[in-house]
């Protein structure tokens, strides 16, 4: 019977092609590593041994949209990430997937004694390009990371700014379906910020939908369309960029006192 | 198995990135570059040259030859395996990065080993040129082999390495054990021969898929001749058979891997 609804879900889900990422009830949850010993002499408190990293998550991505993500230090937001592009697989929760979702950390796969231009192949190469498709998007990845003769120096002798540009370009020019971005346009200087930014809003306007996690607040005006907030696992906001993020700072700053305005918040965090 | 050469298929790309990476890797980052993969089997040649037939006296004429392809053998084959059990953890940061299915991150290393292993191996083809022919062909057949025992070996161990990783150091030991257990500086005959060690010890040594590999790879290199098929089409089945389990068993616990590393 259970299993009849579920079908049902499923199909009802996927019938909309607009959902590029639907996740629906998402927990998940770390084991901590035990030793052997502790395991035959500790204490039995299974309950202890585990971090829930995520609770009772849902949201959609739809096409086009741009959605951004904030939370404290240590609230999931990683983690969450990693569920959407179908690395985790959670322990609770369904998660739907339409198309190509890329999550770009810097430098995906780099060999820092290889060259900038061997670490375009071997990068792109993990991000699904083909050999003669490399080769023809080389000159575009070059232009736009604007290293220079660094590109046929060893990736060691970068300095990180050179590095990010390189990464992002790489990873920008594949142009999934969703672009997944782990707090990584903040690196780099003020011009190629820039650039990212625009290439970014490029990508929008190509009805790629995309999610940023990031701290600073003008780029997520910039670029969201709507912001989700979590905290300790759990989705406490979603909405518009300026509501979320004026609660955001609100709550930042006096955590405590912005608890117990909102005591309904505080009940869910801690039950 | 279909789907893993489907997967294959798919992503050789990656493979073959990886491939070239990791080869490159090791020449730019020394100085001696290529020559590096022809002195490695050579060095360890004369280490245990100096040992068994200076200090000890032992061995006979020829000596050289019978260890350096009992070495160059067992060096590919323990490293593969090695690098395979740690394959996953190793990678974890591109495990975590790339939604890839996670069978590449076991296939590339062997696949390395076994270039360096033919560059041994054309080592002793040099040497010993008088034994070449028609037969030497055989060895691609041997070095087949030697891929599919390690990614094996690697698809269990790959997978305890993740869950404990007291797995890395214990397959050290056991390939420690392999090492001596296994005709690498002496010739399989000398088990056999040896009437002072009991039947079934026997059999259990000849268990060991290592001691028909090394005693194939030196009738065709040394002796020049064809190897005996029969121990080796058995150890070909067998392997074929834990790959297959070693593939579902794989596939079955994967799922959790990369929240482990």
């Amino acid at each position: 019977m259970s299993n009849l609804k579920n079908t049902e879900n499923n199909s009802r889900v996927t019938a909309q092609s607009s959902e590029m990422i639907c996740l629906d009830n998402i927990s998940m949850c770390y084991r901590k590593q035990v030793s052997l010993l502790n395991l035959l002499f500790g204490s039995k408190d299974r309950k202890k041994q585990e971090f829930w990293a995520l609770k009772d998550i849902s949201f959609t991505l739809y096409k086009g949209e741009t959605v951004g993500i904030i939370g404290r230090n240590g609230s999931g937001k990683s983690t969450l990430l990693m569920v959407c592009a179908k690395i985790y697989p959670p322990d609770k929760g369904k998660v739907i997937v339409n198309g190509k979702v890329q999550l770009l950390t810097l430098g995906l796969g780099f060999k820092n004694e290889l060259t900038g231009r061997d670490n375009v192949l071997i990068s792109s190469s993990l991000l699904g390009l083909s050999h003669s498709e490399i080769k023809e998007r080389m000159p575009e990845i070059e232009d736009f990371a604007d290293i220079g003769s660094f590109m046929d120096e060893p990736v060691r002798t970068y300095s990180s700014g050179m590095r990010s540009r390189l990464a992002f370009s790489i990873a920008t020019a594949i142009q999934p379906d969703t672009l997944i971005l782990d707090e990584v346009l903040t690196t780099g200087d003020v011009s190629f910020r820039e650039k990212a930014i625009n290439r970014m809003k490029n990508l929008q306007k190509l009805a790629k939908s995309a999610i940023i996690v990031s701290h600073n607040p003008n780029q997520l005006k910039q670029l969201c369309d709507r912001l989700i907030w979590i905290e300790q696992g759990r989705l406490i906001m979603e909405g518009e960029v300026k509501e979320t993020l004026q609660e955001y700072r609100a709550f930042c700053k006096k955590p405590i006192k912005w608890m117990e305005e909102n005591p309904s918040i505080q009940n869910t965090l801690n039950p | 198995m279909l789907k893993t050469i489907n997967d294959i298929r798919e992503n050789r790309q990656v493979l073959r990135s990886q491939f070239y990476a990791n080869l490159k890797i090791t020449v730019v980052t020394t100085r001696l570059g290529v020559l590096w993969w022809i002195f490695d089997p050579l060095i360890f040649m004369a280490m245990y040259y100096f040992v068994i037939q200076i200090v000890f006296q032992k061995g006979g004429p020829g000596y050289h030859l019978l260890a350096l392809c009992g070495i160059v053998t067992w060096q590919s084959f323990s490293r593969s395996v090695n690098q395979c059990t740690t394959a996953l953890v190793r990678n974890a940061a591109l495990i975590k990065q790339a939604a890839l299915p996670m069978v590449l991150y076991i296939l590339i290393t062997p696949v390395i080993q076994a270039f360096f292993y033919l560059i041994g191996l054309t080592i002793i083809m040099v040497w010993n040129y008088p034994a070449l022919g028609i037969h030497t062909l055989a060895i691609f057949i041997l070095v087949a082999l030697m891929i599919l025992m390690s990614i094996t070996a690697g698809m269990f161990l790959s997978i305890f390495h993740a869950y404990a990783r007291d797995t890395g150091n214990l397959v050290s030991y056991a390939l420690r054990f392999g090492f001596f257990m296994s005709p690498v500086l002496y010739p399989a005959e000398k088990i056999y021969d040896n009437e002072s060690i009991p039947e079934v010890a026997k059999f259990f040594y000849s268990l060991n898929p290592m001691v028909h590999f090394i005693s194939a790879v030196r009738e065709l290199l040394l002796n020049g001749r064809m190897f005996d098929w029969q121990p080796i089409l058995i150890v070909f089945a067998v392997t074929i058979c834990f790959l297959q389990i070693g593939l579902l068993f794989f596939r079955k616990n994967s799922y959790y891997v990369p929240k482990m590393i």
